[in-house]
């Protein structure tokens, strides 16, 4: 029974990652001269989001939480509190450099989910960071900077005409592992010269599939 | 699965708190003693009264707002209904208890309530309706200078998630200032009720439908 598990597990495992898109193609290379355009996803100054988020777990299950990040592009350095409808706080913690955990509550008390939070944060409003390897046109038009981060995955950064971008990363064998995407058609500019996206939606692929659809409640630029 | 279980008894256990401060909202500020609140809250059959939540945390510049409305019908049944930003409704009626969120497709059932923890909640607050706060078995109840109540939970593990509650009452009889839920020092939750009416007619399907 034990083998028949693991057996299952492996072939799960497969199916999952055999079913990974792969890196796209680059029709048309443009100078790595660092499209500007290609930051137009990451705010440059401190702001302060509030989401709602519905997120959809591995089985079908789903839940909605109210989710508050505060990010300081300049020093990396992000806050993160998770909470329920009601305002019950299931996790709260911030990232400097070092991850402080002030509070968590199970299932979310490990140190993984933490990391796995603030990395899927840092992916939403910070540029990669590790050097741009690629840049220029997919296939049906859109701005695509390629990037090869210091922990070996290589980040996607596509803007699309109307200004609605996707963010992908891939693990080091080009299987894509994230996938960010804006929804176009609902954005607000909360004073910024870039439009904050309404919507955002966040899949991860993997073994541990999961999807969180972020709607945009407040926004704020928060002063020095 | 027992993961599942901590998650949903936490926000169980959130719940009853704000219900009884439902129950406090209405009941507490007619006596200055237990047995003075005793001897009002008999007469409640029916409440409704809008509500704001206003949740503190450290981390946001300003406070974060819910508005929703309440309607209570003695025994059981009760509909908690968040109207704004994130809609949300939590049924209880004859023992059953469903919640449905809308995420911005339309309300969606959510997974399975532990109906045995929701039967607890519900005789916490049959408890609390006749006015029994010194005998509850969650808090301890503190009568204090200035009407001010300060509830305490009595576990050690609850306290963990809830460290006080304190309850400032108005000088007129039946209102209450403000009620403020104490997490830790990062983070409370103040609830503020308005325009409550008390036993006035509420349909059986208030209790039963999302619409």
């Amino acid at each position: 029974m034990k083998n028949c598990s693991l057996l299952l597990m492996i072939l799960f495992l497969m199916i999952s990652c055999a079913g990974s898109p792969e890196l796209v193609p680059i029709q048309q290379p443009l100078p790595l001269n660092g499209d500007r355009r290609c930051m137009i996803p990451f705010p440059d100054r401190d702001w302060q989001f509030v989401h709602s988020i519905q997120a959809s777990m591995p089985g079908g299950q789903e839940a909605v939480v109210i989710g508050v990040t505060g990010i300081s592009p300049k020093t990396g350095g992000v806050a993160c509190v998770m909470m329920t409808v009601e305002g019950l706080v299931l996790f709260d913690a911030r990232y400097d450099g070092q991850m402080i955990v002030h509070r968590a509550i199970a299932p979310f008390d490990s140190m993984d989910f933490a990391r796995g939070l603030i990395d899927d944060i840092k992916l939403m409003f910070f540029p990669p960071k590790g050097p741009l390897v690629a840049s220029g046109t997919t296939e049906d038009g859109a701005l695509i900077c390629r990037y090869r981060t210091e922990e070996g995955t290589m980040v996607d950064i596509v803007i699309h005409e109307d200004h609605a971008w996707e963010i992908r990363r891939y693990d080091p064998d080009s299987r894509l592992i994230r996938s960010l995407m804006t929804d176009p058609g609902d954005r607000r500019s909360a004073g910024r010269e870039t439009p904050l996206p309404g919507r955002l939606k966040l899949v991860a692929f993997g073994p541990a599939e999961y999807a969180l659809t972020l709607d945009l409640i407040e926004a704020r630029e928060l002063s020095e | 699965m027992r993961e599942d279980r901590t998650v949903a008894n936490h926000v169980r256990r959130f719940f009853s708190v704000i219900l009884l401060l439902v129950a406090a909202c209405i009941c507490i500020g007619w006596a200055d003693t237990w047995e003075g609140i005793r001897g009002a809250t008999g007469t409640i059959r029916t409440i409704r009264a809008d509500f704001v939540q206003e949740k503190h945390l450290s981390i946001l510049s300003k406070p974060f707002i819910s508005k929703g409305v309440f309607h209570y019908q003695a025994p059981d049944s009760l509909r908690w209904e968040y109207t704004s930003p994130v809609r949300s409704i939590l049924l209880m009626h004859r023992g059953k208890t469903r919640r449905y969120t809308d995420a911005g497709k339309g309300f969606v059932e959510s997974s399975r309530m532990d109906s045995q923890g929701m039967q607890m909640v519900l005789q916490e607050i049959a408890l609390w309706l006749g006015g029994h706060f010194s005998d509850d078995p969650a808090f301890d109840a503190a009568l204090k200078d200035g009407r001010r109540i300060v509830l305490t939970p009595k576990e050690k593990g609850f306290s963990k998630m809830i460290q006080h509650i304190d309850l400032m009452l108005s000088d007129t009889p039946g209102i209450i200032k403000s009620v403020e839920i104490h997490e830790d020092e990062n983070s409370f939750t103040r609830l503020l009720f308005r325009n409550a009416e008390i036993n006035e007619e509420i349909k059986e399907a208030v209790f039963l439908e999302i619409s």
